[in-house]
């Protein structure tokens, strides 16, 4: 097997196993979803306007829960050096990492959010153009959330800024992932989901560079 | 002079905050250089 | 180019310079703020439009200490300039005190304008979010111990954040359009106020050059301190 499909089934693996990190942030995405109407109300009408973005907002917040520890665990036990001297380059490790944590958070959210979608009465196009936006704009979450991942790898208590990083660099995931909705529920549609999907291929493609930037710089110290 | 009069509520605050915290800056920059230059001084008098 | 990489001549050019710098700064602050002043009330915003001489020149600050900070950066990962991460690391505050200035006084402008102290507009939107990109820079800064680890990872940060910068303004005048916020005024100045208008930009960028290099040299100043005191003088 590819050293890459084997870093990538080694992660996927200790995901799985480190307290079942998809399952922490299903749980959590289901409880913002559930807390929300208990925080304004339950008008079906203005929930159905919120959805978007109040889903969107719970899923990039429950995909950070697992971020900091994407590079810290292999940093503090060697692994991380062993992984850069492999003969796989830190950019495709970087990139196996990626999709491993989009797997194991950014997919399920993407699964449930139909489910989350009929608590906050979204009509049936709103629920398809949510699924499609958490489905292209999750893997920008995980691609943009690994270089706030890689930059604080070394900190012990680094998970507490890593929110700070990256959430405004997400603001573009969310305005578009989240516009895309409410475009479908108030009958305007907007190009949000381009937008989106050219975001994250951009995202995707970009960050893995960045992410072994800051891997190299951390080891080289 | 301009008359402030009907906005006055709004134009004197956003000065005030301005001159405060540009005067707040330029007080804790010029401490801090004055702070650092008598350090050095100290130490290479040693 | 390289000529002024070295501290101490940088402490001598700097030294030579600054009597002057403060000088022009606090002349053209003076002259700008009379000016801003004894201007006719607008048409349209009545006597506010005296806010947009500092709000203005705080936004454009904001912008600009970010793109220094962008360019240090990269300065300093790709040549390892020795001032470049000292460079960074000092306009980083500075540049946060002038995003916040201009949101504030974008607030008190807004106010007999829109009736409310905060509204989604484009420019206060994204202002907002160069808030948090600069203190998440300054917090990635303190939280790394290793200097020189903290000095590139910050580097990194910074030119992600720059790359990132017009996509989120983007995407913050897209969001605008979708939920239609309330527009801007027209840009254009009548010509009465361009006098205070330029004159106020300049001195709102003169004193943050000021501000900005005599912070580089106390970084300069401190940095010989700590390593006479490693030497144990």
């Amino acid at each position: 097997m590819s050293p890459f499909l084997t870093l990538l089934a080694r992660d996927l693996r200790l995901a799985a196993r480190s307290g079942g990190s998809a399952a922490l942030a299903l749980a959590f995405f289901a409880l913002v979803a559930t807390l929300v109407p208990l925080g304004i109300g339950a008008d079906r009408k203005l929930l159905a306007q919120v959805a978007g973005g109040v889903l969107w907002v719970a899923a990039v917040l429950a995909a950070l829960l697992s971020l900091d520890r994407l590079f810290q665990g292999d940093y503090e036990d060697g692994s991380l050096d062993v992984i850069a001297l492999s003969p796989l380059p830190l950019e495709l490790a970087s990139l196996a990492k990626i999709m491993a944590h989009w797997l194991s958070t950014g997919l399920p959210l993407t699964l449930l959010s139909p489910v989350l979608a009929v608590m906050f009465n979204l009509p049936g196009e709103g629920t398809e153009t949510l699924f499609i936006s958490l489905l292209l704009g999750t893997p920008a979450v995980s691609a943009i959330g690994a270089i706030g991942a890689s930059l604080t790898l070394s900190l012990k208590r680094g998970g507490l800024i890593l929110p700070l990083i990256i959430l405004p660099l997400l603001a573009p995931v969310v305005i578009f992932g989240a516009g895309a909705v409410a475009g479908v529920v108030d009958h305007l549609p907007n190009g949000g989901l381009g937008l989106l999907a050219g975001f994250a291929a951009a995202s995707v493609l970009l960050s893995p560079f960045v992410a072994a930037a800051s891997v190299r710089l951390n080891l080289a110290g | 002079m301009i008359d402030l009069a009907p906005y006055a509520a709004f134009i004197l605050p956003a000065y005030g905050f301005s001159a405060l915290g540009l005067g707040i800056a330029t007080l804790l920059t010029v401490i801090a250089w004055l702070k650092a230059k008598a350090r050095l001084a100290k130490l290479e008098r040693k | 180019m390289f000529r002024y990489a070295n501290p101490a001549q940088f402490m001598r050019l700097s030294g030579a310079v600054l009597p002057w710098l403060a000088a022009a700064t606090v002349l053209t602050l003076g002259v700008g703020l009379y000016w801003s002043f004894t201007v006719p009330p607008d048409y349209q915003q009545g006597s506010t439009v005296t806010i947009l001489f500092i709000h203005v020149p705080a936004d454009l600050v904001a912008m600009g200490a970010y793109a220094a900070i962008a360019v240090a950066s990269f300065f300093s990962l790709v040549w390892r300039h020795p001032l470049a991460d000292v460079a960074a690391r000092t306009a980083a505050p500075l540049g946060a005190l002038f995003t916040a200035l201009g949101l504030i006084t974008g607030s008190l402008w807004g106010k007999p304008m829109w009736g409310t102290y905060w509204v989604w507009d484009a420019r206060l939107t994204s202002f907002l979010l160069l808030l948090f990109l600069y203190l998440g820079y300054s917090a990635l800064w303190n939280a790394i111990d290793d200097e020189v680890r903290a000095a590139r990872a910050a580097a990194i940060l910074a030119l992600v954040g720059a790359v990132n910068l017009p996509i989120i303004h983007f995407s913050v005048v897209w969001w605008n359009t979708l939920h239609q916020g309330e527009s801007i005024l027209s840009g254009k100045i009548a010509a009465v106020y361009l006098w205070p208008f330029f004159t106020m930009m300049l001195g709102y960028s003169l004193l943050f050059a000021l501000l900005w290099i005599i912070r580089i040299r106390t970084e300069i100043v401190n940095r010989r301190a700590r390593s006479l005191m490693q030497v144990g003088t």
